[in-house]
């Protein structure tokens, strides 16, 4: 819908200067424009300017956290419009996550390199374990399927030396207060850290790790007293927050 | 009648067309038609590199958890090994074609297409980038992107030298407004989730970012050397920045300088956090293509028609 306007556009106006002095006939004749691309009509302009208009608001309400989004549109578009709202919060501790083993020779849990099997952006937290951690260490059906393909990708590479189980747990690293020396991030061994920095999410109960070493293993100290939902991960309010919505950079 | 005095008289919705029908210059989309397929491609490489994993049934893959989760917006099953490498194939394709400009809009249909698949079918490798490639390639799919600067152009140039003179300098699309609106739209709910969340009382929420394996030696080398007052400036600075982006970029005389303060924040992110760096050199094309000046944008046609012919 255009607007009606008595001015002529600059190229008419420039025409009409340069005629010293206009006849009658030739004033009449409309000097013909090139059309420029995109203007031309569209059967379905009116559509997609609907489909931006709503794809503007979800970003906006999803972003400032109205729940409205959430509740009327599909998934697919909401997941696709949540773009705004990055590092919202102030980060608590660093945290990595790290995966064991259980060595079916040595009857004790020992620390696995789970890069090899996870090998996008393998040494930062963008990286698929990190992730899988991130957002499902709560979630039973993803940590289980987690576990057999970390089983057997390890068992199939480590030659000779299998693990019966798994567990996951995250590292909770205190940072320097501000104005204080910052060193780089580095990967120690896990048991360089102290057991308040490690808490574990999930573990292979003792009757999975005896049925894939094929021979009784002790069971676990630390998780023996509730072995028997040992792969249920542990619902904490610290990850509350941030299951409530994706926050990816 | 003047155009301000025959805008105070018309109604929203017309204003609205009228502005949505205005000619911009064209170089406005080529930029975005030629740097944020790049720019994707980037982020993608280190997906690409391992699409097996990535797309197919040889990595690790979230099972199906039904409707109930708000992470899996939609459950798509692994591909087999050679399926996953035809789909990593076509991106890198599609996404090379639109930027040189070979038959752009149908480049840009196929790009969009892979990027929807692959956004929903590994939630864990998808992040605001993945989200925003379909966007950004249906919004070029649907504009008359290609039309200069591009091998197409090139070849309808040397065909006919008639033809490239008539090479435009403008385009009539809605795309380029919606990126205008995009861009700080996105900013100010950013802003406003800051607002909400830790940034109005905790006075060093980006130093607490600081130190996780998002470093790079510049992180580093500013975390040692910045008194830590100056963390909380950069802090204010970003949400004044974000949450009145619409004000800043809406106003002709703050404009300038917000889309200097915007890129030179992308540039700070994609400096001091690695990962991030494609997602910061995404916005930062979609800022210069939406609101560089109309001099400073004629003045880059006229220097790349020069050196391009096209």
């Amino acid at each position: 819908m255009q607007a009606p306007t008595d001015e002529a556009d600059p190229d008419e106006r420039d025409d009409r200067d340069d005629a010293p002095e206009p006849e009658p006939v030739r004033a009449k004749v409309k000097p013909k424009k090139r059309a420029l691309p995109g203007s031309g009509p569209s059967r379905f302009r009116g559509f997609w300017i609907a489909v931006a208009g709503l794809y503007l608001a979800t970003v906006w309400l999803d972003g400032v956290g109205s729940t409205w989004p959430a509740k009327i549109t599909p998934r697919p578009w909401l997941y696709f419009s949540q773009v705004a709202a990055l590092f919202v919060n102030a980060a608590p501790k660093v945290i990595d996550y790290r995966a064991e083993g259980w060595s079916c020779s040595e009857h004790r849990w020992v620390e696995i390199d789970v890069r090899p099997y996870f090998r996008i952006d393998a040494d930062n937290k963008e990286n698929r374990f990190q992730r899988a951690l991130q957002f499902y260490r709560k979630n039973r059906n993803v940590m289980r399927a987690l576990e057999d393909f970390v089983v057997k990708s390890h068992n199939a590479a480590s030659g000779g030396a299998p693990i019966g189980g798994v567990r996951f747990s995250s590292l909770r690293l205190p940072y320097p207060a501000p104005g204080e020396h910052v060193a780089p991030f580095e990967q120690k061994p896990l048991a360089s850290y102290s057991a308040d920095q490690k808490k574990d999410w999930f573990w292979t109960p003792t009757s999975r790790r005896t049925q894939r070493c094929g021979a009784p293993q002790p069971p676990d100290d630390a998780h023996d007293a509730h072995d028997d939902d040992s792969d249920r991960p542990r619902d904490t309010k610290d990850n509350a927050k941030d299951l409530s919505r994706d926050l990816d950079p | 009648m003047s155009d301000s005095a025959l805008g105070s008289r018309m109604f929203v919705g017309d204003r609205f067309f009228t502005w949505l029908k205005k000619p911009v210059p064209v170089l406005r989309l080529e930029l975005i038609r030629i740097c944020a397929p790049l720019a994707i491609l980037g982020f993608m490489s280190g997906r690409i590199a391992y699409a097996d994993e990535w797309l197919g049934s040889g990595g690790f893959r979230v099972p199906d958890l039904g409707f109930a989760d708000p992470r899996q917006p939609l459950y798509l099953p692994g591909l087999p090994s050679w399926a996953a490498w035809g789909v990593a194939l076509a991106m890198v394709a599609s996404g090379l074609a639109l930027s040189v400009g070979f038959h752009a809009r149908r480049a840009a249909w196929i790009f969009a297409a892979t990027g929807i698949w692959v956004a929903l079918s590994d939630r864990l490798a998808a992040f605001s980038v993945s989200k925003l490639t379909p966007i950004v390639a249906i919004a070029l799919a649907l504009s008359p992107c290609g039309v200069r600067f591009g091998i197409d152009a090139w070849r309808r140039a040397k065909l006919s030298p008639k033809k490239r003179k008539a090479l435009p300098r403008e385009v009539v699309s809605g795309s380029v407004r919606f990126f205008q609106v995009l861009v700080p739209i996105i900013y100010c709910a950013s802003g406003i989730a800051k607002a909400r969340g830790d940034w109005l009382h905790q006075p060093y929420v980006l130093w607490t970012h600081l130190h996780s394996s998002y470093q790079t030696s510049v992180t580093l080398l500013l975390a040692n050397l910045l008194p830590p007052f100056a963390w909380t400036v950069f802090q204010v600075m970003t949400l004044v920045l974000e949450s009145f982006a619409p004000l800043w970029f809406g106003w002709s005389r703050t404009r300038p300088y917000a889309l200097l303060a915007a890129v030179s924040m992308h540039a700070m992110i994609g400096l001091m956090f690695g990962p991030v760096r494609y997602f910061a050199m995404l916005m930062a094309t979609l800022l210069v293509a939406s609101h560089l000046s109309e001099r400073r944008i004629e003045q880059l046609t006229d220097w790349l028609a020069e050196r391009t012919r096209s």
